[in-house]
């Protein structure tokens, strides 16, 4: 059975991009295009994992994670922070909340970012 | 009895000098400043003052049984009429004007005063006679008396209240001369009615009005300063001028009232040194009060700049955070989708094509790296490097430098090898960090030198535990003037593309040498002169924790 991956980034370029690499990386992945109700969309998608950009609006991705890791999912992801915001602070504050890991987009190809997803659920 | 004045009694001595002594400090407040209104009423208010010490003087000094006595009844009433209705005025006005008090209150309450003026002195109303008994004299008062009463304690009451609503209302700044008005005002109020009023009254004796005018002394001396010492109302220096004034008119009464040539001259030499010591101390004291809030107000100063600097580094930050998000967003798209290119996502990539999209992708990671070392940069300004620290062979990080750089160098034709001398010595660093930092060394060297051999060494310097980097060329070499701005921010020498990496920025080198410092090493460069190539040394301590095997 192939890995899930949901993508929650609200940039449509890239998060079609990393689609397409993880989709011929062996995984299946989907795309959600915004913060608002991204949880529903883990509770019924149900991911392995879950690349998570941090600047959306009106809900950013620590609001999202803060609602992954509370505890209410059967299944709990592992949620990679994507995000092109790459301070101490940022970076702290999402491993405090729970990523597994936090990737500065431009710092790593796709390629890289899958082989990374891979290495943290087990692939 | 006394050596200056032998037939005035000591008590009409001390009023005259305390009459003076208020007509002074009237003059001396009006001279501060002319155009203020409060300093012209101020005045008037001591001359009405005078005016009472001078009827109270004429009722206690001429002798029993003159007709003079009465006159001096009606001049001392003329005063306090007037006096009153001025402390009323100047309470409306000091230190700041009351606006529900209109001029036309005013115009009222100074025609009753000029009433009363007339009923004193033109009519038998106020004062009616003297009656002698036995050389000791009692006034009758007229049906207007009571009157006056009334009058004189409701002005005064009234004036009293108005002060204290200005101590609850008045700005933080104001309040030391209102406090000092009050407390004046309370005081003379107190001594001057219970001398001259109630006394009379209860007792029908007048014999204690002499005293009047030195209850009202405390009131005019302490009404001066604060209005001559508006803004300079410390307590020390209140106190310390209070003491020493009250020392010197002390002084001064003693040798008034010295006895005999050699108490004149005793006393004389002690006013004399109570003036020198007053104005030493009193000097002392305004410097170091000065010298105080000097202080303050550059601390004040001070914080006001810090809070300003914080919000301006707060915004900084935020642009940075922003800047760095918005300029790495496009890159992460070109450089994601070229590399899927080349990993023949899309289908395979033809040899002719291979080229310019690696071109592309070297250009996008350098921009990259750009904006990396920008915000890296600015963090190291603000003092908010981020450096992950941990303990690496330093031979694997410039083994990845010179492995990063080989495919450029050998587009140029460049011949680069690394000599490794020290292949197990250890440095504690942020590998990222110190990688970029070398690395800009290098890429100078390939990119802008010219040479046609780079040799990278690392070695072990005869200090224990001191390890180099050297990055040596063949180019342009560096002229001796240049050397010493190679590292500066922004800094461009000669042909301007030729020592710094194309970031068209100057920052390469200075960032280097930031990132090296930071981690407890130093960098230099050195050259023989143009065209005699150059050497470029990174030093660094070895970690403690030994070799890596």
């Amino acid at each position: 059975m192939k890995p899930k991956i949901l993508i929650i980034d609200d940039d449509q370029i890239i998060s079609e991009m990393y689609r397409v690499k993880f989709g011929q990386s062996g995984f299946d992945a989907e795309v959600f295009n915004t913060g608002k109700k991204a949880f529903e969309k883990i509770k019924e998608y149900e991911p392995d994992a879950v690349l998570l950009d941090i600047v959306m609006y009106p809900v950013d991705g620590f609001a999202v994670l803060e609602e992954v890791n509370s505890g209410q999912l059967k299944k709990k992801p592992k949620v990679v922070v994507l995000s092109n915001v790459g301070q101490k602070e940022e970076i702290e504050k999402g491993k405090t909340l729970g990523a597994a890991d936090y990737i500065v987009k431009s710092n790593m190809t796709p390629s890289e970012v899958v082989s990374r997803v891979k290495e943290i659920i087990g692939e | 009895m006394n050596f200056f004045l032998p037939a005035i009694s000591p008590v009409f001595l001390v009023t005259l000098v305390v009459g003076v002594f208020d007509v002074f400090l009237g003059i001396l407040v009006y001279g501060k400043n002319r155009q203020r209104f409060v300093h012209g009423i101020f005045f008037i208010f001591t001359l009405s003052v005078a005016l009472w010490i001078a009827g109270v003087s004429m009722i206690f000094e001429l002798p029993s049984g003159s007709q003079f006595i009465l006159q001096g009844f009606r001049v001392a009433f003329s005063g306090a009429a007037i006096m009153t209705a001025l402390f009323f005025h100047f309470a409306v006005i000091f230190p700041f004007r009351l606006d529900f008090i209109r001029p036309v209150h005013l115009a009222v309450l100074y025609g009753i005063a000029a009433g009363f003026v007339y009923l004193s002195i033109g009519t038998s109303t106020v004062v009616r006679e003297i009656i002698f008994i036995s050389d000791v004299y009692r006034a009758q008062y007229g049906f207007a008396y009571s009157f006056f009463g009334v009058y004189f304690t409701a002005a005064m009451v009234s004036a009293i209240g108005l002060i204290f609503y200005k101590l609850r209302h008045a700005p933080e700044d104001e309040r030391p001369q209102v406090r000092l008005f009050l407390i004046g005002a309370v005081s003379a109020l107190v001594g001057a009615t219970t001398t001259n009023l109630f006394i009379p009254i209860v007792t029908g004796s007048s014999l204690y009005s002499r005293y009047g005018p030195l209850a009202l002394t405390p009131f005019i001396v302490l009404t001066a300063y604060a209005i001559i010492r508006h803004k300079l109302l410390d307590v020390k220096v209140i106190t310390t001028e209070l003491f020493s004034g009250a020392l010197i008119f002390f002084m001064f009464l003693q040798l008034l009232l010295s006895q005999n040539a050699a108490g004149l001259i005793l006393n004389g030499g002690l006013f004399f040194a109570a003036i020198v010591f007053s104005f030493l101390l009193i000097r002392a004291v305004y410097k170091e009060v000065r010298d105080r809030e000097k202080i303050a107000d550059l601390a004040g100063e001070l914080q006001k700049s810090n809070v300003e600097l914080k919000k301006f580094d707060q915004a900084k930050s935020e642009f940075i955070s922003l800047a760095s998000h918005q300029l790495r967003t496009p890159l992460t798209v070109i450089r994601g989708y070229l590399s899927m290119i080349f990993e023949e996502s899309f289908g395979p990539v033809s040899g002719e094509l291979k080229k310019p999209l690696t071109n592309v992708m070297l250009s996008a990671e350098q921009l990259i790296r750009l904006v990396n070392d920008l915000l890296d940069l600015s963090r190291i300004e603000a003092g908010r490097i981020q450096y992950e620290m941990a303990a690496f062979p330093a031979a694997d990080m410039v083994e990845k430098v010179v492995t990063a750089l080989s495919g450029a160098a050998r587009q140029r034709g460049i011949e680069m090898r690394f000599v490794n001398s020290a292949p197990h010595r250890l440095v504690s660093a942020d590998f990222t960090k110190l990688s970029s930092a070398v690395m800009n060394i290098v890429d100078n060297a390939v990119k802008h030198s010219q040479a046609r051999h780079i040799e990278i060494t690392l070695q072990e310097k005869a200090i224990e535990g001191i390890i180099d980097i050297s990055v040596r060329d063949d180019g342009i070499g560096i002229a001796a003037e240049d050397l010493p701005k190679l590292f500066g921010k922004f800094s461009h020498i000669g042909n301007k593309s030729r020592y710094e990496r194309v970031t068209g920025l100057g920052i390469g080198l200075y960032f280097t040498k930031k990132v090296v410092e930071d981690h407890r090493g130093r960098v230099w460069a050195e050259s023989a002169g143009p065209g005699k190539g150059s050497t470029f040394h990174i030093e660094l301590p070895a970690t403690a924790k030994g070799n890596y095997e």
